[in-house]
């Protein structure tokens, strides 16, 4: 038997890895073509330029990347939707390039073959990036040439009406990808052509997000003035202190910012200052780099135009999903009964839950007095609702510590003679307060009709035949028979059997055998119980403790709810004896 | 069990007190970004939208965001579902100390639950590390049944990758064919069974999600530290570069030093000295596992090896501390008493120090280099006392 599962599993295996090629095979053919790239180089002359699309499918993605730093406004028409860069937003913008080198991301809505991307050039080209990167401020790039003949890069940098921020700033940002050497230098000019500036600031910032301020102007009003400035890294101190562990650092950009201060200005007017920034020259050990002051219209775009393409399942991906899927369980399960597995959960939660706990049923013990006080409750119930109160002879089968005595007792029951009857000698022993008899509920020492009522709460489960101890309930009973048990059906099969419960009573068999001996059923309850007590009984928890509500509401709730998954069922059975009564002896 | 009964009872007074605490003082997770963005764009997590980790532990906090819109209402669900997930991590490290030690059960598992950066990063961020590591801690205490430990491995697996490394040292330690190949098989079961409906609707995006976790650069390690990168900075963590297979985004955006996302390494060899110390240490670690014969010596033995492939790993943050730990507590569970709680308040201690270059302004005025390079040369050589202390011990 077990070569033939070998066999089987080995086959099984094989199928799976040529259904995983195939697979494989699919995707990575698919991988192959999902990257359509398209290079874009023109020269555009004026503010406008235009890119035919490829014909795109609803999910593609479409990037465009634009290698230019200039601000342009992209109209990507009815049928293109642009994604945000990140939900965040402004503070990633100052630090990755690529967001500086504005690359833009779309989502594609609507197929069509002659969509155009329509770019709209908003600003001359210069070196920089602009950036607002305080306050809301808008600006204006233009050109200007001193009487000495030097060249400027103008910002006109003018705060927006209404806003709360006090501050505004511009910032002039130049990618410079350099790691910071002992010589680092930076030389340059700025000239103040009119408004009234807050500050001019110098920002080296680096890789790990420090911002390294330099300034280079603030409160200018001198209209024409020209501020040169020299810049290494020994000029900034903290606390009279170099830092030098600047020196070796990645630098990402360096930076001019124009800073405005609304408080310099009249309630109702709007701060605005006129900067020209010359040429700056970056010496970094052996290399200079030269930033010129040059605006021109004429834009050189060249952009990379990608279509990636997304992957759409087809029927026969789908299906060979699936199959893979039924043959790794298939797999599974022969490869569970070769390698002997079994699946036994107490086995193997043991040391969590365990069935060898004893469920003592004295309520004032455990909190496995949620199962026995609510079974206990019921058959007082329908005690009184069948019987009565007064009752002459009751005998109790299985009577153990006499807790039901105590029950009855507390309940005002009116028993002339209560009779106990048990195995256990020691329980028999303990519970003192009533008639008891040492016997086994399978052979009862009783004679026929004896008793008015019989009572026998989950006793008969602990027996070998409890046909056979149900008959005898059945003889001595004159005219009521109340009999509980538990249905354990998925608790035993799931492994969590209770050792002591020997044998599974059958409610169908009771009433048949009943019907023989000229029983009728009157009642049949049922009771769900999630859990086994003994989860809870080996816990120990104090059913007086402070969270007992919260167990309790829990404990019921869940019964309620999962009732058909419930471990164990109560069964509560009372019959009554047909026709005439036999006198009570 | 009636320890188990008393460690129950404490942690649900934990649990209570440890929330009026986080509340009051306002410590609770906040969304994080690509849930937001995945939110505002409409795009599904694994479909359409590729997030930073696997589904289990991702799609937990997704579908909280999702179920609640006001901010504060999904910060103080997701705040207890860290904390519901932190008291099973610790009632896992219970359960697999008592195995191996039960007098010290109770006491270390609840000092690893009082540990202030434990609570920290468990509780208030939005990552299910510990739920990975309970995984992990589970399939450790089920070590004799290959079954349930490859199911729990997948289960880890899903929620953080690394719980994947766990199966290494099962597979050196188990003994006969028969229980590898079970633990392979039922790990791939249970990871291939999680993924269907991934693997239906767009599997190369699902595929991404890995892929782009392998191309991740090192952070605040002592490989990193020599490469001479300090942090955990760079491109921005997945938004809208996630919309695309990571290949395709390889295509516009290349690898550079500064990007712990897509990292180039300065030395090249770097990576793969700390994979060979990884799977030297893990291997010889484990073979000693499966030479012991004392079962509990053993799984001593292989928490030694999972605490090694962190310890070698080129990847640090303070949040890796927990992961750390309780197989740190569990490898050293045959030291004397008071050398492994002094061993155990020095990672902690070590791991503050860490946790200021991330929280506290000090750095505004050092630079982040100075106490990050101290935590890290720190706690290299805790590491360095911890793997001699056991060398010691062998070869006595």
């Amino acid at each position: 038997m077990e070569k033939r599962i070998g066999i089987g599993f080995s086959i099984i295996l094989l199928l799976m890895m040529m259904l995983s090629g195939f697979i494989a095979y699919t995707l990575m053919d698919f991988v192959k073509s999902s990257t359509i790239e398209s290079s874009y180089n023109f020269k555009v002359v004026g503010s406008s330029a235009s890119i035919e699309l490829p014909q795109v499918s609803p999910s593609d993605r479409i990037y465009l990347v634009l290698n230019t730093s200039s601000r342009i406004k992209i109209d990507y028409g009815p049928m293109l939707k642009q994604f945000p860069y990140d939900i965040e937003g402004l503070p990633y913008d100052f630090e990755d390039w690529l967001l500086l080198q504005q690359r833009f991301c779309f989502i594609a809505n609507e197929s069509s073959p002659n969509s155009t991307l329509r770019m709209s050039f908003l600003d001359p080209e210069i070196p920089y990036c602009v950036k607002i990167a305080q306050g809301e401020a808008d600006y204006a790039l233009f050109s200007y040439i001193d009487y000495a003949g030097v060249s400027y890069v103008g910002v006109h940098a003018k705060a927006l009406r209404g806003q709360s921020s006090r501050f505004q700033q511009v910032m002039l940002i130049y990618p410079y990808h350099r790691v910071a050497e002992q010589t680092f230098q930076i030389n340059g000019s700025v000239k103040f052509l009119g408004g009234k500036l807050s500050h001019i600031t110098f920002f080296i910032i680096t890789r790990d997000r420090n911002w390294l301020p330099y300034t280079i102007a603030s409160n200018e009003q001198i209209f024409s003035k020209t501020i040169n400035f020299n810049i290494n890294l020994y000029n900034r101190t903290i606390f009279g202190r170099t830092f030098s562990e600047d020196f070796g650092k990645q630098i990402l950009y360096v930076a001019v910012s124009i800073g405005l201060d609304s408080w310099q200005w009249k309630y109702g007017k709007v701060a605005y200052a006129k900067v020209g920034i010359g040429e700056i020259k970056i010496f970094n050990g052996n290399e200079a780099t030269v930033i010129e002051p040059k605006l021109s219209e004429e834009y050189t775009v060249n952009c990379n135009l990608y279509v990636f393409r997304k992957f759409h399942p087809t029927t026969i991906y789908t299906i060979s999903i699936l199959v893979l899927v039924f043959l790794v369980f298939a797999g599974a399960l022969m490869l569970a009964r070769l390698s002997g597995f079994e699946f036994a959960p107490q086995k193997l939660f043991g040391p969590l839950i365990t069935t060898e706990a004893v469920s003592d049923p004295r309520p004032k013990t455990y909190l496995a007095k949620l199962f026995h006080k609510p079974r206990y409750d019921r058959l007082i119930g329908l005690l009184l609702k069948f019987a009565g109160r007064k009752v002459s002879v009751l005998i109790d089968v299985g009577c153990g510590l006499g807790v039901l005595h105590d029950y009855i007792k507390e309940s005002g029951f009116d028993v002339k003679l209560y009779v106990g009857c048990d195995v256990d000698k020691k329980a028999l022993q303990e519970a003192s307060s009533i008639e008891r008899i040492l016997c086994d509920v399978q052979h009862l020492p009783l004679k026929e009709s004896i008793a008015e009522v019989v009572v026998c709460s989950e006793v008969l489960e602990h027996t070998v035949s409890p046909n056979l101890g149900f008959s005898e309930l059945l003889e001595v009973s004159k005219r009521w028979v109340f009999v509980s048990f538990p249905e354990e059906k998925l608790k035993n099969a799931l492994g969590f059997r209770f050792p002591q419960h020997i044998s599974e009573p059958n409610a169908t068999e009771f009433k048949r055998l009943a019907e023989k001996k000229k029983f009728k059923l009157l009642k049949k309850e049922k009771k769900y119980f999630a859990l086994p007590p003994s989860v809870f009984d080996k816990l120990r928890l104090r059913y007086e403790a402070f969270y007992r509500p919260i167990i309790v509401f829990f404990f019921r709730f869940f019964s309620i709810i999962f009732r058909n998954f419930s471990l164990i069922k109560d069964m509560l059975l009372v019959f009554k004896r047909r026709g005439n009564q036999v006198d009570v002896i | 069990m009636l320890r188990a009964r008393r460690f129950l009872q404490v942690e649900l007074l934990y649990a209570v007190t440890l929330s009026t605490i986080m509340i009051f003082l306002g410590f609770l997770p906040v969304s994080s970004f690509d849930d937001v963005f995945m939110k505002e764009t409409g795009l599904l997590p694994y479909i359409d939208f590729r997030p930073g980790y696997p589904p289990v532990g991702k799609l937990a906090y997704h579908f909280l965001y999702n179920l609640f819109s006001r901010t504060s209402v999904y910060s103080f669900s997701a705040f207890f579902f860290n904390l519901s997930a932190l008291l099973l991590l610790g009632t896992a490290l219970y359960l697999c100390i008592s195995k191996l030690q039960p007098r010290r059960a109770f006491t270390l598992a609840l000092l690893f639950m009082m540990m202030p950066s434990v609570i920290y990063f468990s509780v208030t961020h939005a990552h299910a590390d510990t739920l990975a590591v309970a995984a992990m801690l589970f399939a450790l205490y089920f070590i004799d049944n290959p079954w349930v430990c490859g199911a729990l491995c997948g289960v880890g697996t899903l929620t953080k990758f690394y719980p994947a490394s766990l199966l290494l040292p099962l597979l050196i330690y188990y003994k006969g064919i028969k229980k590898k190949v079970s633990l392979l098989y039922s790990f791939m079961f249970v990871v291939l069974l999680l993924s269907i409906p991934f693997l239906l609707a767009d599997p190369l995006m699902y595929l991404s999600v890995a892929i782009s976790h392998t191309l991740r650069g090192p952070s605040e390690s002592i490989f990193s530290l020599i490469d001479g990168y300090y942090g955990h900075t760079g491109f921005l963590h997945p938004t809208f570069d996630a919309t695309i297979y990571s290949w395709q985004f390889a295509a516009v955006y290349n690898q550079s030093s500064y990007d712990h996302f897509r990292y180039l390494w300065k030395i090249p060899a770097l990576p793969y000295i700390s994979l060979g110390l990884q799977m030297i240490f893990m291997i010889t670690i484990s073979w000693i596992a499966k030479k012991r014969q004392d079962q509990k010596e053993s799984m001593m033995f292989i928490s030694l090896a999972i605490f090694s492939y962190f310890a070698f790993s080129t990847f640090y943050n303070p949040i890796i501390h927990l992961i750390q730990v309780p197989f740190l507590v569990l490898a050293t569970l045959n030291w004397d008493n008071r050398a492994q709680i002094g061993m155990i308040f020095a990672f902690e201690t070590v791991n503050i120090v860490h946790s200021l270059v991330w929280f506290t302004p000090i750095f505004l005025y050092t630079g982040t280099q100075l106490p990050l390079a101290l935590a890290v040369v720190l706690r290299t050589i805790l590491y360095v006392a911890v793997f001699l202390n056991f060398a010691k011990r062998r070869t006595a």
